[in-house]
């Protein structure tokens, strides 16, 4: 497995003017992450995670202020996404809101045709056909505009057109979140059948993790732009180690399940927004904080193989700190 | 529970101005203390139901059928009658909150204003008692909260602040419209909570939402619409379990979560009609796995089905042996 697109170090910061002064908010702060030829990632956070500034800094629709990015083993940084023809033709993002992202007065054919070009390619009909129906749309769409089509079929326009230049990673900003639910799985499904057959590399970025498991297999988890936790989306799933992730699975509903008591992991707290100076920033909002977590910020270190978390309740394991973790959450259900 | 209804609707049809009919014979009814999940995708009338249960549809609209209120018929009142149905006893919270406030007053102004305006109470009175609503609801630094402007808030605060002006006046009902659409899973929860210690105060709820499976989690009943015409309606349980429509069932199933993984995704064929062009029959054969003749030419009735249930299918009881 060839490693495609490596993020190391990234940090994007932006002023905010608000009542009490200018804040500058740390939108990514110091992000490393790899996207794997044929292996999908999983972006999810909250909104104000970073999550949508990471997607941007990864298709470098935005400029990292520090960092490194790497595509196929070569340096991107600091150049501009105009001059670097390869990267921009096979680095593609889709956005959560398909009606924004279409030219309202271009027709679905003239929208594929169009960006056949800007990938060199002379447009015909073959092809326009062919990618409409690798998003399962009929012919009969294609001399319709953006207005006349329902939010599902202009999202899969949408993705039509990126596939017109063949790339090679798309990156997803909620594709799905703003279609109906009857909808939602059928574009779901398409991309399954995209990636199968065009052997595209997907990086979903979402604050939903009941549609991850379906489309993406390694995962990260995103709070207040760093990543807080990541692994692969079984142990995700059945073993998650932040208190955090803990909160959002547990969140996150389910039929013949009652509303899920949260409060053991995440406190709840309308005051989001406090951070310790210099400990962990999810101090304020952690069921599990321990002392030192308000002072020393946790790195993100490697527990097993592929996983790696930011608590410092898990410490290092060779100091055998790990079992204090084990001792905490023991003491924490028995609660 | 032999309660008599604090709200019934019957055969509601509202038709706007420009002839749309949104909502087509929609009957139901809600009891005192009670949760119902009003489910429906786009186009579904979901909306219009909640406006037109308090009257605050566009001029011209054409509203037939009965809403009932207690023993008032509200879709008879006039203007000033409404005036003490609207807020005071039937209460909305509106999806988008940053809208629905005015952007120059603060918030605890907002609050207390309409009610200090038309009645006894005085302003400190007032105040103090939107700062124990606002305590009872988990606000933290209610004063400063109160102090502050819309913008100044969160989204998940700013909804608090709402729900606190809704509940001032002590409303017997609180109509929901998407609540939820806006909010993270985090504060999504917290905002269940929240309706659940309503329910507690005695308080009925009708939450208006297109996510079925948040709904299964904490509503009494649910109520699924569908291009304006009721699916079915009856306890969440039962529908969970046992859907006795087809829509019903392709909901659940076309739903991602995370307990049913294994089985994979099964989604739904097919588009929603547009209002242009509603198929004839039932509205959903045009998507239904097990569309028959009789469904292409012919309404489904209203069939009553064990448990107090009722569904509009022509195989109502099929589908639910099944």
């Amino acid at each position: 497995m060839t490693v495609m697109l490596e993020l190391n170090n990234v940090s994007k910061s932006f002023v905010k003017k608000t009542g009490q002064g200018i804040v500058r908010i740390n939108a990514v702060d110091n992000v490393s992450l790899s996207v794997t030829e044929q292996s999908n990632v999983g972006i999810i956070g909250e909104s104000g995670s970073g999550k949508t500034t990471l997607g941007r800094i990864m298709t470098k629709l935005t400029e990292p202020d520090s960092g490194l990015i790497t595509y196929r083993s070569v340096n991107v940084t600091g150049k501009k996404r105009k001059k670097l023809s390869e990267f921009r033709r096979e680095v593609q993002m889709i956005f959560q809101d398909p009606y924004s992202s279409l030219d309202p007065r271009m027709s679905v054919r003239a929208a594929i045709a169009d960006f056949m070009k800007l990938g060199g390619n002379e447009p015909d009909q073959e092809h326009i056909s062919r990618y409409l129906s690798m998003v399962n749309l009929d012919d009969d769409i294609l001399d319709k505009r953006p207005r006349d089509i329902s939010g599902g079929q202009r999202q899969r326009v949408a993705v039509a057109r990126v596939l017109a230049l063949n790339p090679r990673i798309i990156v997803a900003d909620e594709p799905v979140s703003a279609l109906d639910v009857s909808i939602r799985s059928q574009v779901l499904t398409m991309f399954q059948d995209i990636r199968r057959r065009a052997g595209i590399t997907f990086v979903y970025i979402t604050h939903d993790i009941s549609t991850l498991p379906y489309v993406a297999e390694q995962m990260h988890v995103m709070y207040r732009g760093r990543i807080v936790e990541s692994c692969d989306i079984r142990s995700l799933i059945s073993e998650p180690l932040h208190p955090y992730t803990m909160g959002l699975l547990a969140a996150v509903p389910d039929f013949n399940k009652d509303t899920a008591d949260i409060s053991r992991h995440i406190k709840s707290t309308s005051d989001v927004d406090m951070v310790p100076e210099h400990g962990c920033s999810f101090y304020y909002r952690c069921a599990h904080a321990l002392p030192v977590c308000k002072d020393v910020d946790p790195p993100l270190a490697e527990q097993e193989k592929g996983r790696l978390v930011a608590c410092h309740l898990y410490g290092s394991r060779e100091a055998s700190n790990g079992e204090e973790a084990d001792d905490h959450f023991r003491n924490v259900e028995k609660k | 529970m032999n309660s008599a209804p604090l709200l019934d609707v019957k055969d509601l049809t509202v038709v706007y101005p420009d002839g749309t009919r949104a909502l087509d014979k929609v009957s139901f009814s809600l009891l005192p203390g009670e949760i119902l999940g009003v489910i429906g995708e786009s186009g579904s009338g979901k909306s219009t139901l909640g406006l037109s249960i308090l009257k605050i549809l566009p001029e011209k609209s054409e509203m037939r059928g009965t809403v009932t209120y207690g023993e008032r018929s509200i879709l008879k009142m006039k203007e000033n009658e409404l005036r003490d149905i609207r807020g005071k006893e039937i209460g909305m919270v509106f999806q988008d909150t940053l809208s629905a406030f005015d952007p120059l007053v603060r918030i605890g102004r907002q609050i207390v204003e309409r009610s200090v305006g038309d009645s006894s109470i005085g302003y400190r009175e007032a105040s103090a008692k939107a700062l124990g609503i606002m305590q009872s609801l988990g606000v933290t630094y209610p004063e400063s909260r109160l102090r502050s402007f819309p913008h100044e808030l969160s989204g998940g605060l700013r909804q608090r602040s709402f729900i606190t002006m809704t509940m001032f006046q002590d409303p017997k009902i609180i109509i929901m419209d998407e609540p939820t659409t806006a909010l993270d899973v985090i504060a999504q929860i917290q905002l269940v909570d929240l309706i659940k210690t309503l329910r507690g105060k005695g308080m009925s709820i009708i939450f208006i939402t297109h996510d079925i499976v948040l709904a299964s989690t904490f509503c009494d009943k649910l109520l699924i619409l569908y291009s304006g015409r009721v699916m079915e309606f009856g306890r969440t349980s039962q529908l969970i379990d046992a859907p006795a429509n087809p829509y019903t069932e392709g909901l659940i199933s076309a739903t991602p979560t995370l307990s049913n993984l294994d089985s994979g995704l099964r989604p739904m064929k097919g588009v929603l009609p547009s209002h242009k062009s509603m198929p004839a029959g039932c509205r959903f054969w045009p998507r239904c796995l097990y569309v028959q003749e009789i469904c292409r030419s012919e309404e489904p009735p209203m069939t009553t089905l064990p448990g107090d249930r009722v569904s509009a299918c022509h195989f109502a009881q099929k589908v639910l042996n099944r």
